[in-house]
């Protein structure tokens, strides 16, 4: 079955995203910190990262997924990016109009919804290597 | 206040006699503002008429303060004081007028001139009127900048506030998603951990609000003061003894050192707000099978609270943070700990009403001691 990491400081998320995808039968992965995200996927090769933007630092999720598209070993791993932008800012990211400077698949504003996140979920661990959005990194 | 310590005055009248003087005056003139050390020095520029004038106020920098003669030949001074600078706050006027009248100077002063000088003036007359206005543009410039640092600071205070307060809203938010689409089933026990984590999250909550609501009443004064006679070691008793649950829940034991009685003047209250705020403190970021040692002795002024944690301790970047609102040291030790952030921002606001000090004695990894000294003899 298919194993996904999760990686947020905030522990409400991270125990949300681990009751709604654990019903269907993925083996969850936890960190909280973008240095620990990394090296948790370098050692697990997970098949989804769940990345949260703000932790250590405003940026540090948005680092980690530089960090993680330039790792060769787990570079087309999809990355499913939590945001709490909205609430601050009232702006949504999106794969179409963000995905061109953010190394990451899709995007998931907080408040999450259990349905929201199954759904993303769900088409992320369906893509292809070549599908996986690796803009911003460098051949 | 004034750029590179020059105040830039225009002087606006079409006799040269009246340009000339005042520029060599006030160019040789230094004026001392405020509490500033350095002197101000003055630049001058002059103008013969209404249009030069008005011109020159579109595309330069404007003037701190202009010299304005009532009469000029294409205009009148109090109009272009009505037309082009009463909307300019940052600007001060002083009217030269040949007609010292009370009406012109009721008229001018209605209409935002600081100060009229009557012609013929001294060197003095006219070093005296700009000094006045230097400073009081100083000053209404300095609390402008107050003004503006307090709204600053207000505005942060409110967006981490707004933070704190949705955080746990949206946890709870997240848990209820769970348990409308019966995500871990449709037996109620199998949600017993996520609805202890939405009770924890509300009374995090509650704390805060009920943290902020102390710290607005002792910011505003709005708090009754109750100044009695109080045995401030039966105080730490009983907030001592409210703590036993949780320290059990935490596995850490509670040592009280105190005196039977130790009487002062102050408010129970108050002392309750700082008791309970460094027990909490020393029993959350303690380590299991910790101790708490809670020390209240008599001092010279009044009382001295020593609360001591066998804890996690503060790097010593952290500590002098430590007094600040809404500061959560935050490091994988801290993580899952909970707190409003304005505990000791508390304590310390009743500290500084009983004319008290704080000190901090922290060893990162071994423990901290807070150490309260009140003055009870005021």
């Amino acid at each position: 079955m298919a194993k996904i990491l999760c990686v947020d400081d905030d522990r409400d998320v991270i125990e949300f995203c681990k009751a709604t995808l654990e019903t269907m039968g993925y083996e969850i992965l936890t960190a909280r910190s973008g240095k620990e995200g990394f090296s948790k996927a370098v050692e697990e090769k997970p098949d989804l990262i769940m990345l949260d933007v703000m932790m250590d630092d405003t940026t540090d999720g948005l680092q980690t997924a530089y960090k993680l598209r330039g790792e060769e070993s787990i570079k087309f791993t999809p990355i499913l990016m939590l945001t709490s932008i909205n609430q601050k800012l009232g702006y949504n990211f999106k794969r179409e109009s963000d995905g061109a400077y953010l190394p990451v698949d899709d995007f998931v504003e907080k408040p999450i919804s259990s349905k929201e996140l199954l759904e993303k979920s769900k088409k992320l661990l369906g893509l292809k290597k070549e599908e996986i959005n690796v803009n911003g990194i460098s051949e | 206040m004034f750029k590179n310590r020059i105040c830039k005055i225009a002087v606006v009248d079409d006799e040269e006699g009246i340009r000339l003087g005042s520029k060599s005056i006030l160019e040789a003139f230094e004026v001392k503002v405020d509490e500033d050390k350095e002197s101000l020095n003055f630049q001058i520029d002059e103008f013969s008429d209404k249009n030069s004038f008005v011109n020159n106020l579109e595309k330069e920098d404007d003037p701190d303060l202009v010299l304005l003669d009532c009469k000029l030949p294409d205009g009148n001074g109090i109009d272009i004081l009505e037309e082009y600078l009463s909307d300019k706050d940052d600007i001060i006027v002083i009217i030269i007028t040949a007609y010292a009248t009370v009406e012109n100077a009721v008229k001018t002063t209605k209409r935002g001139a600081f100060d009229f000088l009557a012609k013929p003036f001294t060197p003095d007359q006219l070093r005296h009127s700009v000094r006045k206005a230097v400073n009081h543009l100083y000053l209404k410039r300095k609390a402008a900048q107050l003004e503006k640092k307090q709204k600053s600071i207000r505005f942060e205070f409110l967006s981490v506030l707004a933070h704190e307060l949705k955080s746990p809203i949206n946890a709870v938010e997240g848990y209820l998603d769970l348990m409308e689409n019966e995500i871990l089933g449709d037996k109620i026990n199998k949600y017993s951990k996520i609805i202890g984590n939405c009770t924890d999250r509300i009374g995090g909550m509650r704390k805060l609000i009920m943290d902020l609501l102390d710290l607005t009443r002792i910011e505003s004064g709005q708090k009754k003061r109750e100044v009695t006679r109080i045995d401030a070691a039966a105080i730490l008793r009983k907030a001592m003894a409210n703590f036993k649950l949780s320290a059990e829940k935490n596995k850490v034991e509670l040592e009280i050192k105190a005196p039977d009685k130790l009487e002062i003047n102050g408010d129970e209250g108050e002392l309750m707000i700082i008791y309970n705020n460094l027990i909490s403190n020393a029993i959350k970021y303690n380590r299991e099978n910790g101790r708490v040692t809670a020390k209240l002795s008599k001092s010279e002024q009044g009382m001295e609270i020593e609360v001591e944690d066998t804890g996690i301790g503060l790097k010593e970047e952290d500590q002098k943070r430590l007094f600040q609102e809404f500061t959560r040291i935050k490091n994988e030790k801290t993580r899952n700990i909970q707190g409003s952030g304005l505990g000791l921002s508390i304590v310390r606001k009743i500290t500084d009403l009983y004319q008290g000090t704080i000190e901090v004695n922290s060893k990162y990894g071994k423990g901290t001691v807070l150490k309260i000294k009140l003055n009870s003899s005021y």
